[in-house]
């Protein structure tokens, strides 16, 4: 087992030239698990160079995390590469950090498909809006549903 | 007049005689259901329906791993009469397996509602029991008996085969003393 992260650090050199201003934030978790801090104007570019010239052709997963302390939400996309096999097991992920006030985030649909209901998902569960999606309604609650987003931190149920 | 009058009284001396058939067939069904009740007849009933328990192929959550566990050569639940066949008008036992989400709670009663007379639960597992890890949850019910009846309820996260094994002996216990016409 190679415990070595050279082609983390190689993937975040390379978006840390391309863009050196939006990327706030790059570093290795662990290996095989780098995860990058991107400011939310310029996520699309970001996702798009991703896709383009890295090779991260496939969206894992998008998820919502609600910082009420620090007054904002952030947004996780996990990718990976599935056509390039020496990084195939590395899942890489973007966050964008945006105010807790007024929820609204750009969507990636056009960069990866699939992000689809991942994002209908994040949407129902903490309220944030993405722009660009073509169908933003529930997904997972049930039909009658009319409470507030339900992942949210300040939502409380009857024996809390 | 008098045909019309001849007429109306034959009308109720017919609705007499019906009605009071109607009372005599009431009478005499109370009658059977009590000679059945305390006679032997319902222990043979009673024998027929505890080694005839087939449950419903309905899975909630992950007790069904142990259900089918269960089910399986090492347990053997069919040396109890249980036997994970047929359809659902065939069955007589719900095992709700598990967490129940809304959605799916609407779908369980569905099928209890579907199944035929006389039909028994068992609620498998803590949330079955109170919704166990998720309770008060957004997406979880609070335990299987805020919609249906349940007769005997399985405690465990998940419930080992030995556990449902005692459930199955306990519910074939409580049908041996139940009588025959009593609503499920």
């Amino acid at each position: 087992m190679i415990l070595s992260q050279e082609r983390e650090q190689a993937l975040i050199k390379k978006l840390k030239d391309r863009f050196p201003s939006e990327i706030t934030e790059a570093r290795v978790v662990r290996r095989s698990r780098p995860e990058i801090l991107v400011k939310p104007e310029n996520l699309v570019e970001v996702a798009t160079f991703l896709r383009d010239e890295l090779g991260m052709d496939h969206a894992n997963g998008v998820s919502g995390v609600d910082y009420n302390r620090e007054a904002r939400f952030e947004i996780i996309y996990h990718c990976s590469s599935l056509q390039n096999k020496e990084t195939r097991d590395i899942v890489m992920a973007i966050k964008e950090s945006i105010p807790r006030n007024t929820p609204k985030a750009r969507s990636l649909i056009s960069v990866w498909p699939g992000v689809d209901n991942f994002e209908r998902e994040t949407f129902e569960m903490f309220g944030i809006t993405f722009d660009g999606h073509p169908r933003m309604e529930k997904l997972f609650l049930t039909d009658n549903w009319d409470g507030p987003p339900p992942l949210r931190k300040e939502v409380r149920f009857p024996t809390d | 007049m008098s045909a019309q009058k001849t007429a109306q009284d034959q009308d109720d001396v017919l609705a007499m005689l019906a009605d009071s058939i109607n009372v005599w067939v009431g009478k005499l069904s109370e009658i059977v259901q009590r000679i059945v009740d305390v006679g032997p007849i319902r222990s043979v009933v009673n024998w027929g329906r505890i080694y005839s328990l087939w449950p419903v192929n309905i899975t909630t959550a992950c007790c069904s791993a142990e259900f089918g566990a269960a089910s399986g050569a090492r347990h053997d639940l069919e040396r109890f009469g249980v036997l994970p066949l047929g359809s659902l008008r065939q069955s007589d036992l719900l095992v709700a397996e598990g967490t129940i989400t809304k959605k799916m709670a609407k779908r369980l009663r569905m099928i209890y509602d579907q199944m035929a007379i006389p039909r028994y639960v068992i609620a498998m597992g803590d949330c079955a029991i109170s919704g166990g890890l998720f309770h008060d949850s957004y997406s979880i019910v609070n335990g299987a008996h805020e919609f249906i009846p349940v007769d005997v309820y399985v405690p465990g996260c998940p419930p080992r085969p030995e556990a449902l094994e005692q459930a199955i002996i306990m519910l074939q216990e409580k049908i041996r003393h139940s009588k025959v016409y009593e609503r499920g």
